[in-house]
């Protein structure tokens, strides 16, 4: 499987999905787990995700309450940051696609997504907010998908 | 009662913007203004830090072009240490920025421009105006093979730059790593292999689009999608087409040459206008002046990116690509040529020419060289350096300053979407004037004047120094009093 951190490292609390993901991989040592991170939409999700059976998405979302974390589901994905595409092919477009097309994509797609306070401002800390709840974020992606039904 | 049209955000448009219509009490437009939001701080981000460090961080300013902003940065990081890479690793730098060309430009025809515009059909569902609907109506096998191909120029960044979105291989002097035979050839196939494709979609471009008479009526009509303005483009000392070095050639709406400087001359023919209600700067002719959003040979604004750059130059060193420019002036009638929707043609002429360089340079005998590098010297230091370069989206520039200690201490970028910035928010007015008549407005005639600066391929993401990403579209019409009275949502 993958874990995919989304965002901007150098641009404030958009760099929560890749700080998250960096996090997993340094507490999953597991073979048949690999940990990517960018800023991707558009065609290039197809690039990244083929071949693998499940993909896990990190990403930053803009919502009310800074710091709330939560599982977003495939038809609330236009909230999201990087998985709705600029070319309007969308993370779902894309899977629809690329099964259309013989390629091999994801038999599941999770995406997990904290709400950030500041995406707009470049540079390398997290807000306060989105900072006091990181590791609960951390921990709650972990247990999702390391801790439960997928342990093995 | 006057109202204002949001158009808010834009569909398939790389990063955040919005358009405003105003429309007058008979519901005719009276103006239109192409927003754009704000990103901070990534100049003051960037002061401080090393600059042989840039072209790493720049990458950082997009995902959708971020080769063009490496190639720059890395070039005028080279005037900083005063340093030239070797002709392999020039060589090879430009085999990777030309397979971005590639990727940039066949996602724009296939996926955002011209493909869902004219062969799904404007006034389609928005639904289904996208790469889908293109496959839906081209076949399974031409998807596919957008797809083979797309990922072929993908493979080629990867092969260079590590990783195709954000690439680290050009370093201040040079590249990273030289390449081998095998790679060379591999590399050379896969240029091949584009060259036919490219080929395949200048006949989809002909076949879909100007053998249909309602299209070709649309492109030809001066009174939608046309300016003349003036254009800029980098050429090379033979004025034909070169993306990664030479002058910059500015013709006139009559397409004579009025201007041709050296990048680092670029402040002594370039100013930038700023507009209250944008956070992007609009850059223009110094000579001329600006006086506002005007065309003409006394206006200052012009227009950059493929049409610009066949207009400013005499054509392309390949002999595919040069053919097919011939062709496209003859059928237009002559050069220069302002229909603004002939763009996306342009475009694909330039996805040939990348394709055929690409093996050219394959077959160039030191590219497999194991020099790619001049390691600057404390000697050669000279602590400014000034790139311009052509970006799939028009003319880019990167001029640094750093201390005695390599640091930077200022940074200026005229980014590519700002060079159309002027001729996207005309030729939106334009088309919204002639297209929404007494208050008339439907999804068709919206995504018709979308139609009109998405021929520009306008990518704000660096432009704002903002992040790729969309949202449904939804309208929202006001009152003249600032009450929402309707809403249209897309998606």
């Amino acid at each position: 499987m993958l874990f995919f951190g989304l965002g901007n490292p150098i641009l404030a609390d958009d760099a929560v999905g890749i700080r998250a993901v960096e996090e997993l991989s340094r507490r999953i040592k597991r073979p048949n787990c690999e940990f990517k991170t960018g800023s991707i939409g558009g065609l290039k999700v197809l690039d990244e995700i083929q071949g693998y059976d499940r993909v896990v998405f990190v990403d930053a979302i803009v919502g009310d309450e800074p710091g709330k974390f939560y599982e977003l589901s495939l038809d609330r994905l236009s909230r999201s940051f990087h998985l709705t595409s600029p070319h309007t092919v969308n993370l779902f477009t894309a899977l629809e696609l690329g099964r259309g097309l013989g390629l091999k994509m994801p038999r599941e797609i999770k995406i997990y997504v904290m709400e950030i306070k500041d995406g707009k401002t470049f540079g390398e800390g997290l807000s306060e907010e989105v900072a006091a709840r990181f590791p609960d974020f951390v921990e709650f992606v972990f247990e999702k998908e390391i801790g439960g039904d997928h342990a093995s | 009662m006057g109202r204002e049209i949001k158009i808010d955000p834009v569909t398939r448009l790389e990063g955040h913007a919005k358009i405003a219509i105003f429309l007058d009490d008979k519901g005719n437009v009276e103006d239109s203004y192409f927003q754009i939001v704000e990103l901070r701080g990534f100049e003051e981000f960037c002061k401080g830090r090393p600059v042989e460090e840039m072209p790493r961080l720049v990458t950082r300013l997009c995902g959708v072009c971020p080769w063009a902003h490496h190639i720059a940065s890395a070039k005028a990081a080279d005037g900083v240490f005063g340093v030239e890479p070797p002709p392999t690793g020039k060589k090879l730098r430009e085999i990777g920025y030309l397979a971005h060309f590639l990727e940039s430009h066949l996602e724009h025809i296939y996926a955002l421009g011209p493909a869902p515009d004219f062969i799904v059909g404007p006034d389609a569902d928005p639904a289904k105006r996208n790469l889908f609907g293109v496959i839906e109506k081209v076949g399974l096998e031409v998807g596919k093979k957008v797809i083979e191909h797309r990922a072929y120029a993908v493979r080629i960044e990867d092969m260079l730059g590590g990783k195709s979105t954000h690439p680290v291989y050009a370093i201040p002097g040079g590249v990273s790593h030289p390449i081998t035979e095998e790679e060379r050839d591999e590399i050379r196939k896969m240029g091949q292999s584009l060259v036919d494709f490219c080929l395949f979609t200048l006949d989809v471009v002909d076949k879909y689009i100007l053998k249909n008479d309602r299209f070709l009526e649309l492109i030809m009509s001066p009174d939608v999608y046309y300016h003349e303005t003036h254009y800029i483009s980098l050429v090379d000392d033979k004025n034909k087409v070169n993306f990664y070095e030479g002058d910059f050639r500015v013709v006139d709406p009559k397409g004579r040459e009025i201007l041709k400087f050296a990048p680092e001359e670029y402040l002594d023919h370039i100013a930038e206008h700023v507009e209250p209600w944008t956070y992007l700067k609009f850059p223009y002719l110094k000579d001329k002046g600006w006086h506002g959003f005007v065309d003409g040979p006394e206006s200052g604004v012009m227009r950059s990116a493929p049409l610009g750059r066949l207009n400013a130059s005499e054509g392309f060193t390949t002999p595919k690509a040069q053919a097919e420019y011939e062709k496209f002036f003859e059928f237009m009638g002559g050069k220069p040529v302002h229909n603004t929707l002939t763009y996306h043609w342009a475009r694909a002429i330039e996805c040939l020419y990348s394709a055929e360089r690409i093996v050219e340079l394959c077959d160039e005998p030191d590219i497999t060289d194991k020099h790619v590098r001049n390691v600057p010297t404390p000697e050669t230091y000279k602590g400014e350096g000034i790139a311009g370069i052509e970006a799939p989206r028009g003319s880019l520039i990167h001029h640094y300053r750093g201390d005695e200690n390599g640091l930077i201490t200022e940074l200026n970028l005229i980014v590519a979407t700002a060079f159309n910035y002027a001729g996207m928010n005309m030729s939106i007015k334009k088309a919204a004037k002639a297209l929404i008549k007494n208050g008339k407005v439907d999804q068709g005639i919206l995504n018709m004047v979308e139609m009109a600066f998405r021929c520009y391929d306008p990518c704000f993401s660096c432009a704002t120094h903002s992040l790729p990403g969309t949202m449904p579209i939804k309208i929202d019409i006001f009152d003249k009093d600032g009450n929402l009275v309707d809403t249209i949502q897309r998606g």
